[in-house]
């Protein structure tokens, strides 16, 4: 269900960006997305197209790029993806550690018309 | 023509958070965020914590609401200072409205501004408002296997209320279960048993809230 507050701050940040670069119509709109955040991308999709509608952002393209969330043990230091949704060492199952990726949710680039 | 951004895509929300940890900070104002699901108890536990806090610091809450101010008008009871937040359908609070609130409250005669967030237990957890730390709170009715459902917010509490415990033995809840999968989450943050009907625990979270503000708690609650 945050995929809705998510979408909402992105439309606007990509109005930003259009309005400050001239005004063009929007082609695309690259995205980086760590896996902690647990964002569903097709619905993410569908809120964007839905707030998008009758806006110079209409049409346009979410292209999203994925980073695999990864923890570091607290007992044995093993650096390790995580398989959301419990940060555990496969190693040696120490529970707790730190994320070293995976939290990203940011807006890499915007593609506007020529 | 391709336009490189590189920002946060909650950018303009984690600066409005990040100006009010400043403000607060040079206040000596600390903020807790408290989230929680509906009906988990979140005005409950301001209401029999506030009495306690009230004797040493000086307290003010903030309440969001979706559309009513029943909260605020309970909280109000308490006799402190309380800022109704309106989010008019929206489901979690943010930090420009946060600071809407906070400018309405005398900030330099305050030690603890209590923010009630909406209740909800995903979109709060991505909303950084500016406070020192978030508190969860969680009922023993909704069960014991919703910290890996939620990992967001379990990952990101410095405290968790354990709420309703004294109707455990009603509930399926596994306390064992519940412990493995939040220590999956979060290694350090302290798992307080409250109850605000009995009030048990009710003392131990006070005193948890005290040892925050006396830590002079204020600008170590930004995500990582």
């Amino acid at each position: 269900m945050h995929e809705l507050s998510i979408a909402q701050a992105l439309v606007e940040q990509v109005e930003g960006v259009r309005v400050a670069n001239g005004g063009a119509q929007v082609v695309s709109v690259e995205l980086r997305i760590g896996t902690w955040r647990l964002v569903v991308h097709e619905s993410l999709d569908l809120y964007y197209r839905t707030l998008t509608r009758g806006t110079a952002l209409e049409g346009s393209r979410l292209e999203i790029e994925t980073v695999q969330a990864q923890g570091r043990c607290p007992r044995c230091e093993e650096v390790f993806a995580v398989e959301a949704p419990l940060i555990v060492c496969p190693v040696c199952g120490g529970v707790g550690g730190d994320l070293l990726a995976g939290q990203e949710l940011d807006l890499i680039s915007v593609e506007l018309e020529d | 023509m391709e336009i490189k951004v590189l920002q946060h895509i909650l950018e303009v929300n984690d600066q409005a958070a990040a100006q009010t940890r400043r403000q607060l900070g040079s206040l000596g104002v600390t903020a807790l965020n408290l989230i929680s699901a509906p009906g988990a108890g979140k005005t409950s536990l301001l209401e029999k914590t506030i009495p306690l806090l009230r004797a040493r610091y000086r307290v003010a809450v903030l309440e969001g609401d979706i559309a009513t101010t029943r909260d605020a008008e309970r909280v109000s009871a308490l006799k402190v200072p309380v800022v109704q937040l309106l989010t008019n359908g929206g489901c979690h609070l943010e930090a420009t409205l946060v600071a809407r609130g906070l400018a309405e409250l005398p900030l330099d005669a305050l030690d603890l501004v209590l923010i009630e967030n909406v209740g909800n237990i995903a979109c709060p957890a991505e909303f950084d408002l500016g406070e020192a730390a978030k508190v969860g709170i969680l009922s023993v009715a909704e069960g014991h296997d919703k910290p890996a459902k939620y990992p967001l917010l379990f990952h990101e509490v410095s405290a968790l209320v354990l709420n309703k415990v004294d109707l455990i033995e009603h509930t399926d809840f596994d306390m064992d279960a519940f412990m493995r999968d939040f220590r999956g989450l979060n290694s350090r943050a302290p798992v307080i048993e409250v109850s605000c009907r009995t009030g048990q625990g009710i003392e131990a979270f006070a005193d948890w809230v005290a040892g925050t503000i006396d830590r002079g708690c204020q600008g170590d609650g930004a995500p990582t």
